[in-house]
């Protein structure tokens, strides 16, 4: 009885440990990336590198950040639109949060900011004619810096954190 | 995007080799022809090396997942049935539709790498759906213990609703995200919920309706839960809306509540799974047997062949969970949900990382649909909601559930190849800035 029971044993654990190897081989690689440093967060000598310190909000989200209007055909210039918490949308709609009334060149919804991580992120919301940040039209969420153009229609803004 | 998973993938066909040999050795089984073996690991191995390949970009980690999930299947399906009188022969079949799914994959990977194509022929693709789930329907079409969800066709049976859902998908992707803006823009309020205009919501709820009806006649409970979800979510990934949650909790609530009323094996399933001792040996035996068995297994389980899972009906292909539960116990079928939920994270970081909004939501729907289908079955088997037959993907015996489930991961690797090249790009750009 015992002799047949050892081989048995030794393969139930065995296929316990293989299972358990795959899953370890298949996380380290496939979730890896929940813990890399996104590319926009600076290196910083002497700070923490740990994944929280990387990824910790820097405080609560900061209320000071604004679009200013650089240059438009329907704003004033220096009109300062303050960025709420949330998804703030742009567009020539009028439930647009920044609204860019008729501009022949703007979309309905045509691009939208969220606060994801301590950075302010802009996407275009499939508009005809694009997003443009510092000139180069935007594919997907591009985080904003101080002092980026965001260029919706015919309105170029500024972005002031 | 993972572009090198080698050594999962030999795990994952050592794992598949362990389970068969600790059969044959250990528990005296005749050995299914060697030859089968062969082929599937040379077929899986050859597989993962061409995706790499063709799409040196693509998430290609999800190919060992999907070795994985498909040998522990076959692994459980071999064990469950080699001394079953007419039913010796099942692992073989398995390991065939496994090859076909594989071929299909190929197939895909070679010729749909301009995936967009796909969103050109949306209506097609509906149409197409909707007569593919209707098709039962016709003389071709026959019933399996109630249900009329099969199609003979020469000698080829399959179960049509489960390539069908994959086009819907694929309607619902390119139809959204097509109209998306329209349909935000052109919504009306009422009592404080948005409802978009009929005119461009109305080809979308015509074709749920029309798949969804026609699925509830067919009493195919667990593909009616995924026809009916599936869209709702990809609705609100779509527009953002918690209206649609909302909207979709209460329809739910509703259809179920009439279902409930109208079908008598709906009233059937929800009082075996409320109280299974009332008919213990009739409507409550299949669940009980899956709960004894659950139970059985304890932490590390039986042992591969030393279980009594073969007590279950439909062990093979609906409880196949239960009886890895039993043999494998609570750890190997944690390390199954784990697989599981490794393929469901990358299928939404495809989602994530993919251009254009008909592709984000293609790769969504296509994961969001793998994942309920997995909760919806595992979920079932365990008691914690009533049981809606459905199979375990991958796992499962069943050809039509193991090519479409192929289908489904050729699609996202598709996507991944798209997703990762542009990433691959951008790092580029940045790094010679």
């Amino acid at each position: 009885m015992l002799e047949l029971q050892v081989p048995l044993l030794a393969a139930k654990a065995l296929l316990l440990l293989l299972l358990f190897a795959f899953i370890y081989a298949v996380m380290r690689r496939g979730i890896g990336d929940l813990r890399r440093v996104p590319d926009d967060e600076p290196f910083e000598p002497g700070r923490a590198q740990d994944g929280r310190g990387a990824y910790a909000p820097r405080g609560p989200a900061r209320n000071g950040s604004e679009l200013v209007v650089e240059d438009s055909e329907i704003l004033a210039p220096q009109t300062r639109f303050s960025i709420h918490d949330g998804a703030t949308s742009i567009g020539r709609s009028s439930a647009a949060d920044i609204v860019l009334k008729s501009d022949d060149y703007a979309s309905g919804r045509h691009a939208q900011l969220t606060r994801h991580g301590g950075l302010l992120y802009v996407e275009d919301l499939g508009s005809t004619n694009g997003t443009f940040v510092n000139g180069r039209k935007t594919v997907g969420a591009t985080p904003l810096r101080h002092g980026d153009t965001v260029r919706v229609g015919s309105t170029t803004f500024r972005y002031e954190e | 995007m993972t572009q090198r998973a080698t050594s999962p993938m030999i795990l994952a066909l050592l794992i598949t080799s362990l389970g068969f040999a600790t059969l044959i050795f250990a528990q005296e089984a005749a050995s299914p022809p060697l030859i089968y073996g062969a082929y599937y690991t040379g077929t899986l191995f050859v597989l993962y090396l061409g995706v790499r390949l063709l799409l040196p970009h693509s998430d290609v980690l999800l190919l060992p997942i999907v070795t994985m999930l498909t040998g522990i299947g076959l692994v459980m399906i071999f064990r469950l049935t080699y001394d079953i009188e007419g039913a010796e022969n099942l692992a073989t079949t398995q390991a065939i539709w496994i090859l076909v799914g594989s071929g299909a994959m190929f197939i895909i990977v070679l010729l749909f790498r301009n995936y967009h194509r796909l969103f050109d022929y949306k209506y097609l693709l509906a149409l197409g759906a909707v007569a593919l789930i209707a098709s039962t329907f016709t003389p071709f079409g026959y019933e399996v213990n109630g249900a009329r969800l099969w199609v003979a066709i020469g000698p080829v049976n399959f179960q049509p609703s489960e390539f069908a859902r994959i086009a819907l998908v694929i309607f619902f992707a390119g139809y959204l995200a097509e109209k998306r803006d329209v349909m935000t823009a052109t919504s009306r309020t009422v009592l404080g919920i948005q409802i978009p205009a009929l005119k461009y919501f109305g080809p979308v709820a015509l074709v749920w309706a029309a798949s969804l009806g026609l699925l509830v006649f067919e009493k195919d409970l667990g593909s009616s839960l995924l026809f009916f979800a599936v869209p709702l979510f990809m609705l609100y990934a779509a527009t953002g809306r918690i209206a649609y949650v909302l909207l979709g909790t209460v329809l739910f609530s509703v259809g179920s509540l009439v279902t409930y009323f109208l079908f008598g094996h709906v009233q059937l399933r929800v009082q075996s799974w409320l109280d299974p001792w009332e008919d213990p040996d009739g409507t409550g035996f299949q669940i009980l047997q899956s709960i004894f068995n659950i139970a059985d297994g304890g932490l590390t389980g039986t042992g591969l062949g030393a279980g009594f899972s073969q007590t279950i009906p439909e062990v093979e292909t609906d409880f196949i969970f239960s009886a890895i539960a039993s043999e494998l116990g609570l750890l190997g079928a944690t390390a199954v949900l784990l697989a599981f939920l490794a393929f469901v994270y990358r299928g939404i970081k495809i989602s994530l990382l993919a251009e254009d909004e008909a592709s984000k939501l293609l790769a969504f729907g296509l994961t969001a649909m793998f994942a309920l289908q997995t909760l919806v079955i595992v979920g079932g088997v365990t008691k914690a909601i009533p049981l809606t037959g459905i199979t375990l993907p991958f796992v499962s015996y069943g050809g039509s559930s193991v090519v479409g489930s192929f289908i489904l991961t050729a699609l996202l690797l598709v996507i991944s190849e798209k997703a990762g090249k542009r990433e691959a790009e951008e790092t580029l750009y940045e790094d010679g800035a």
